[in-house]
């Protein structure tokens, strides 16, 4: 048998004339789509995976695009050989595997092959992804797990966008990856998406849309309505102002929508920006340190000025603290008073450490320090310190730790240190109470009265479910990382009524999430201070550490018995090397989860019998807004991924009724045809068997006789019989009303519908068999 | 003036409904005349009337005995036309089909005596029974409707239908019909026994009297040239021509024949199914149609190859099964 039997025939290739009673032309074969709507679909993912810049520090494109144009071309290769629908995500996917594969996993099979134990490989490397995108604030260095989260993601986004816009073409709810895509820096970073996210997410999608609308109009051209059906000019090509009027509405959209969305910002229309009101930019020669004012000043300035550098033994140098607060006198933070009468000059001996528990593990590195254009009477130093090596004229503050000269300045100045890095464990700090003979705690009660009643009524919402003061001291920290905002761009300083409005705003610097923090601490009754100096400073190749202006930092230190002064790390800020300003490996995250999961696991007794602190923490809405950001990706995340996948069940009953009111909505032959189609995937989802071999009356005498004995509805297959014998076979159209038609058609399809159970009935509604075959 | 070759006049202009109308009465006269004599076939009757509406000629085939002289009869009485019967035997020559030149003495010139085909209806009946040679003298008279003898044309009546009968090559005593001859008829019949209660009823009621004799003419050959020229103005669709000829080109390529159908076949099949859309009152002609008259038009032209012919396959078979397959092209194609 040979070609003749599936309905070729010799001559086809030669263009049918034109019925005498001006029949439309059929549309074109599917495969005459070419690349174009693939095109469009890989580049409205390439936009969408633009919008993950901000959340990546380093190069990242690489491997994602090339992983986007493979599961592009797959798909569109697949579809110019009009391979079955089912295939194409199979195959897309699989090349998905293949380049994550090639990229991540260098010793793989032949270099590419997914193999059981690549993939094992490459499901680790994601699960560091994870753990990374869980532990770094944004932007977040690039590293080989989180490069192939990314690469993964991009890659899905490819496949689901091409699966609906090309494969099942519905480029409307191919905007579902896309604002899935977008999700994830409106959850991840701390201003929400930037403005332009949006706007690159619409042109993606406006596109789509743009591309379907001139395939549609490019296969069928548009019908000038003057001239009625038998004279009806089609005008392909006319799909500009259909785009133009989308492309409009999307672009209002795109600028009304963000300031009414919560986690859109507004900036479009004109908001923050990054230079506020700066201060007179200091001489650079004479850099000051005050401790407050002045490191606010070195922040704003648009130069980033070199103060010192230094050598260490040590991988990750501690923070180093100049001047330490301990006092709030109801209005603000007041560096400690110095005095060089009742403080040791440091060549008089080591020093020793202060508050340091005897059972917390410690390691011992070397520091050398030079200052260059740093002119502070204030030594910048790690916490603790063993020994200092300095000139006599500098004391040491036996109550703070801290070096000081009432004399010089550190400029052009050479010291020494031999520091301690405590590592108090986890069990350590929770074991830590709070000792009520604590001379401090006696001051802090002072103070708590003077404290903000917000700040107070905050820190015991926040301490609800956490037992312990380190606990507490961790959820403190994490609300103000998640829910708050850095920027310098705030006015004033951090007195009483600026922490007020700090709570209010939650927009501020590193100086007021410090002061806040503490003093949190303290409404809890922890003892704690403010710490201000400058984080650890960039490595450059030689090993050396180059401190500048922009390194000038603040942050609280946390008094915990048998541990001693533990420093946390309040601000939500990351620098370029992931290094400046890093959160304590005891503050992480993580360690949060675990406790809380430790405590859900081990219920503690409390004053409400009836109430766990697990459920006063998930039914505490004030508590659950201080989860980690790694949470609320995850369940953003879990969120966008139900919606897809609601909205993926959802396809197939849509492209049903789309494709339904499609075909109604025609006229002349191309109704009569569409309502013959209509009826064919009727029977088809209702489980009834349809040969396209047969002639329009075979069929219809196959319906009557194995499917349908109702009356009306036998009747109405005769009159659509009927309708499409004449609009194909007979010399003059007869005209065909819609409504009839629509009204056979339901009478038909209820009942096909009467003849099957409820189960089935559901199906042929949501999940009818025909959506999946191409028209 | 030469005769029009049938089926070949474009169909452009739209069938006059009046006339369509006018059609059905007609042919539902001439149907009621036939199935008087004809109990029981219906199907063998209708053919046969679109056999004549699409100006072709009709081959009935079967065992002896079954009604196949008593139709061709029939419907050659049912309608007021010429009506010219031809025993075929081994010894009939084509002379006495064609006609002969004989000298007249007084004129002292050759006149032409017309043979069996001068007439409207040409019963051939047993045609296989006469030698190759006088079955081949009918190819002029029935593809172009004349006959030349002595080098002058002579044309032949309008309508011109020849029904010719035909026992089973396997019978004793017959030759085979030429392809080219096959190929000339435009449907093939067979008549098969009656069923019981249809045989109850012709011992009963043709014992006594030969319905024949009571059948009066119904139409007259006028009146059947009106029907045709109704039945060419039907409209068929581009997409059932190319229906029609994927039919015909499966058949040449099909594994079971050694012989397809040929480009007459197509235009028969075409003719056919436009006789037998105005015989349901259609001004179009459905694909239906075509399936419906697909066997009898096609397969008595087609030969097997060896291989079926072993495993016992028949033309009629093959036919079948390439009107389940060969698909229907969509419209406006």
């Amino acid at each position: 048998m040979t070609t003749q039997l599936t309905g070729l025939r010799p001559g086809t290739g030669t263009p049918a004339p034109a019925r005498s009673d001006a029949t439309p032309p059929a549309a074109p074969e599917r495969g005459s789509d070419g690349w174009w709507p693939t095109a469009v679909a890989a580049a409205a993912v390439a936009l969408a995976a633009l919008v993950l810049a901000p959340l990546l520090d380093g190069p990242w494109l690489g491997w994602p695009f090339a992983t986007l144009v493979a599961v592009a071309l797959t798909g569109g290769a697949l579809a110019q050989l009009r391979a079955p629908l089912f295939l194409v995500p199979i195959a897309q996917a699989l090349v998905c595997a293949v380049v994550l594969t090639a990229a991540y996993v260098p010793d793989a099979p032949l270099g590419f092959l997914p193999s059981p134990a690549a993939l094992d490989t490459l499901r680790t490397l994601l699960q560091d992804g994870v753990a990374a995108a869980n532990t770094y604030v944004a932007p977040v260095p690039v590293e080989p797990g989180l490069l192939a989260l990314v690469t993964l993601g991009v890659g899905v986004c490819a496949l689901c966008t091409h699966v609906l816009a090309v494969t099942l073409r519905m480029p409307v709810l191919a905007g579902a990856p896309l604002v899935a895509m977008y999700a994830v820096p409106a959850a991840a970073l701390p201003d929400g998406a930037p403005w332009w996210a949006f706007v690159l997410i619409s042109i993606g999608w406006v596109g789509m849309l743009f591309a379907d609308t001139r395939r549609q109009v490019d296969h069928w051209g548009r019908v000038v309505p003057r001239a009625g059906y038998a004279t009806a000019r089609l005008r392909p090509g006319g799909w500009l102002w259909p785009g133009i009027r989308l492309a409009a509405l999307a672009a209002l959209l795109a600028l009304v929508v963000p300031p009414l969305v919560p986690g859109l910002t507004d900036a479009v229309l004109g908001g923050r920006g990054s230079s506020g009101a700066v201060d007179a930019a200091p001489d650079p020669q004479t850099v000051a340190l005050d401790p407050f004012v002045s490191m606010r000043r070195d922040l704003q300035q648009g130069r980033d000025v070199e103060l010192f550098t230094y050598r260490t033994t040590s991988d990750s140098p501690a923070y180093l603290r100049a001047v330490v607060a301990e006092t709030f006198d109801g209005e603000k933070w007041i560096p400690h008073a110095y005095s060089a009468d009742d403080s040791p000059v440091l060549s008089q001996g080591v020093i020793t450490p202060v508050s340091l528990g005897a059972d917390v593990a410690r390691r011992t590195a070397d520091y050398q320090f030079f200052a260059t254009r740093l002119a502070s009477p204030y030594l910048p130093l790690p916490y603790p310190v063993d020994r200092i090596v300095a000139p006599d004229d500098w004391h040491w503050d036996l109550a703070t730790g801290t070096a000081f000269s009432v004399q010089t300045t550190t400029k052009g100045l050479s010291w020494a240190v031999d520091a301690v890095e405590p590592a108090p464990t986890l069990a350590q700090l929770e074991a830590s109470r709070i000792n009520r003979s604590d001379t401090r705690e006696r001051g802090n009660q002072q103070a708590l009265a003077q404290l903000p009643t917000d700040l107070v009524d905050q820190a015991k919402i926040l301490a609800e479910g956490h037992p312990t003061p380190y606990e507490q001291a961790l959820a403190i920290q994490w609300w103000l990382r998640t829910e708050f905002t850095y920027s310098v761009d705030v006015k004033g300083d951090p007195t009483g009524d600026q922490i007020e409005q700090f709570l209010r705003d939650r927009v501020g610097y590193c100086q007021q999430f410090a002061a806040t923090m503490a003093l949190m601490a303290r409404a809890l009754n922890i003892t704690s201070r403010v710490a201000v100096g400058f984080t650890p400073g960039t490595r450059d190749a030689s090993g050396v550490w180059h401190v500048s202006s922009q390194d000038a930092h603040a942050w609280p230190e946390l008094l915990f018995p048998g541990v001693g002064w533990v420093r946390f790390e309040p601000t939500p800020r990351a620098s370029t090397d992931g290094g400046n300003v890093a959160v304590p490996r005891w503050a992480r995250a993580q360690t949060l989860a675990e406790l809380e999961a430790r405590h859900r696991a081990q219920p503690e007794p409390t004053d409400d019998p009836a109430r766990t602190p697990d459920e006063r923490v998930d039914t505490d809405p004030a508590t659950a807004a201080a989860e980690p950001l790694g949470d609320r990706v995850r369940r953003t995340t879990l969120l966008g991924l139900l919606a897809l996948a609601v909205a993926l069940a959802a396809v197939p009953g849509t492209v049903r009724v789309r494709r339904r009111r499609t075909r109604l909505a025609a006229q002349g032959l191309a109704l009569a045809e569409g309502g013959w189609a209509e009826l064919r995937d009727t029977v088809r989802d209702t489980g009834g068997g349809w040969s396209d071999a047969d002639t329009p009356r075979q069929a219809a005498r196959r319906l009557k006789s194995a499917y349908w004995v109702d009356p009306p509805a036998s009747a109405a297959i005769d009159r659509l019989t009927a309708m499409v014998e004449r609009t194909r076979y007979a010399p003059t159209g007869r005209p065909v009303a819609a409504d009839d038609v629509a009204r056979d058609l339901r009478t038909v399809r209820a009942a096909a519908l009467r003849r099957l159970d409820a189960r089935q009935r559901w199906r042929a509604r949501w999940f009818p068999s025909s959506a999946l075959r191409r028209e | 003036m030469p005769h029009p070759v049938p089926g070949t006049a474009p169909s452009a202009a739209p069938p006059d409904p009046a006339r369509l109308a006018d059609l059905l009465p007609a042919v539902g006269r001439i149907r009621s005349a036939v199935q008087t004599v004809i109990e029981g076939k219906p199907q063998v009757i209708d053919t046969a009337l679109t056999v004549l509406l699409a100006e072709g000629h009709l081959l009935i085939e079967d065992v002896p005995g079954v009604g196949k002289t008593q139709l061709a009869k029939t419907l050659a009485r049912a309608l007021d036309c010429s009506v010219r019967r031809i025993q075929f035997t081994p010894d009939l020559l084509p002379g006495d089909l064609t006609g002969v030149s004989v000298f007249n003495q007084e004129s002292r010139a050759f006149e032409f005596r017309p043979g069996a085909v001068f007439a409207n209806v040409v019963l051939g009946d047993e045609i296989n029974r006469a030698s190759p040679k006088t079955q081949s003298a009918l190819l002029e008279c029935m593809e172009e409707r004349q006959v030349t003898v002595d080098g002058r044309t002579h044309e032949l009546a309008s309508p011109f239908m020849v029904i010719a009968t035909q026992n089973p090559i396997e019978m004793e005593g017959t030759y085979p019909l030429p392809e080219a001859q096959r190929d000339r008829f435009m449907a093939r019949v067979s008549m098969g026994y009656p069923s019981a209660a249809a045989e109850m009823e012709m011992l009963a009621e043709h014992a006594a009297t030969n319905p024949l004799d009571d059948l009066t003419p119904v139409a007259d050959a006028a009146e059947v040239v009106k029907l045709v020229e109704v039945v060419r103005t039907i409209h068929v669709a581009r997409s059932v021509r190319a229906y029609v000829v994927d039919l015909a080109a499966a058949t040449r390529d099909h594994h079971d024949l050694r012989l397809g159908a040929s480009p007459r076949a197509t235009l028969h099949l075409l003719r056919a199914a436009k006789a037998t859309a105005a015989l349901d009152g259609r001004d179009h002609v459905l694909p239906d149609d075509v399936q419906q008259l697909a066997v009898p038009v096609l397969a008595h032209r087609l030969l097997l190859s060896t291989d079926a012919q072993i495993a016992g396959r028949t033309p009629a078979q093959v036919v079948e099964e390439l009107v389940r397959t060969v698909r229907v092209p969509p419209a406006g194609m």
